[in-house]
């Protein structure tokens, strides 16, 4: 049974609705506002509360969505998502393309195959090597300190 | 065909090709068709995580209105609240494979990653007046209702604004949104109570300014 200070304290967490209140806790709500004047009053007053706290939250709701800017803003989240998420480096396909390699490997060097499945298993190795290689991935930055010290001979020797 | 079955779901991530293409292509099919609308959130985002874009963008559709609608109301403007989903959603793009169905529904998984990013964006941010068009007036009722009903509506929608940001966040899931004490509080990171003693607190601020506005107007 809900005790009446426990009633209260729910009036004051969820509001005289309760469809919010925990669903355990409602038919003995329910039982007590038949029962308690008490009850009533509070759950009055907790009305009246959510009477202006709910104009207030629709006012609020009015400056800032409308229904066509929510299709709009779902629309611009989708494309900016979309061109986020492509721009990401290729790691999840690396990763599926290596998970691919390796399995073709197992599955084609097994003792039933021989010698056929294992160079079998050597060009699919190569094939996988050229897809990762043609994956695009960041550009490095032009200069490196490797280059520097490779450049710096060669264009002493043609001068 | 196991090498065959791989290669056509490696050729759909890599060039996004739909799938019921890909399983046209292989004779016999390889692949059933991604029925990406009727899927289940933990299936979409498993095959997220093995970089399918198009189940992602499922997951947008799904839960971005939810996500957009809880931004707006926790930060100052609606730029700000997409910028927050938006990198939320790319975090959960990002972390998709990590996600564990045993441990939380993906809802509760994404939208504590929603509300986290706002609460903590509201601390970084000093609030903003409301729009001029909140003052809008209805011009069937009395002048003096409109202005009292407006300056005290107005006062309490600055005092919900102002709300700490969990007691806000608390307030949005359970009221605006209709979550249960008890999902607000998984999304939350929160124990049920807690979830309470926050919407309780928030109640008795909004409270306090109602009081403090009507004594202000009995004066």
């Amino acid at each position: 049974m809900l005790s009446f200070k426990r009633f209260a304290s729910l009036a004051q967490s969820f509001g005289a609705d309760l469809e919010r209140w925990p669903a355990e806790a409602r038919a003995d709500a329910r039982a007590l506002l038949a029962a308690s004047a008490e009850a009533r009053a509070i759950f009055a007053a907790a009305h009246a509360e959510d009477v202006a706290i709910g104009a207030a939250r629709q006012r609020e709701e009015q400056a800032l969505w409308r229904s066509d800017d929510q299709d709009a803003a779902l629309a611009r989240l989708r494309s900016g998502v979309g061109a986020r998420i492509t721009s990401l480096p290729a790691t999840r396909q690396r990763r599926a393309l290596l998970g691919w390699s390796l399995a073709a490997i197992r599955d084609l060097v097994s003792p039933r195959r021989g010698w056929l499945g294992l160079a079998t298993s050597g060009g699919v190795a190569v094939v996988t090597g050229f897809l990762i290689g043609s994956l695009p991935v960041a550009t490095p930055a032009p200069v490196s300190v490797l280059a520097a010290f490779q450049a710096m001979p060669l264009h002493m020797l043609t001068n | 065909m196991r090498m065959g079955n791989v290669a056509v779901s490696w050729l759909d991530i890599e060039w996004g090709m739909p799938a019921s293409e890909a399983a046209r292509g292989a004779s016999p099919p390889m692949t059933q068709p991604r029925d990406y609308a009727e899927a289940a959130d933990e299936q979409l985002v498993a095959w997220s995580a093995d970089g399918d874009r198009r189940a992602f963008d499922q997951i947008v559709c799904r839960h971005g209105p939810f996500a957009l609608r809880v931004a707006a109301r926790l930060l100052p403007d609606r730029a700000a609240a997409e910028d927050i989903v938006q990198e939320a959603m790319v975090r959960a793009w990002n972390q998709s494979g990590r996600f564990d169905p045993g441990r939380a529904r993906f809802q509760t998984w994404l939208y504590r990653i929603v509300v986290n990013l706002c609460i903590d964006q509201r601390r970084r941010v000093t609030p903003v007046p409301l729009p001029d068009t909140f003052d809008a007036a209805d011009p069937h009722a009395a002048a003096d209702e409109i202005v009292a009903a407006t300056e005290r509506q107005a006062a309490l929608a600055s005092a919900l604004r102002a709300l700490p940001g969990r007691q806000r966040a608390a307030m949005t899931l359970v009221y605006d949104e209709g979550v249960s004490g008890a999902e607000a509080a998984r999304i939350l990171g929160l124990s049920a109570k807690a979830v309470e003693r926050l919407l309780a607190r928030a109640r008795t601020a909004l409270r306090e300014q109602m009081l403090a506005d009507h004594d202000w107007k009995g004066n």
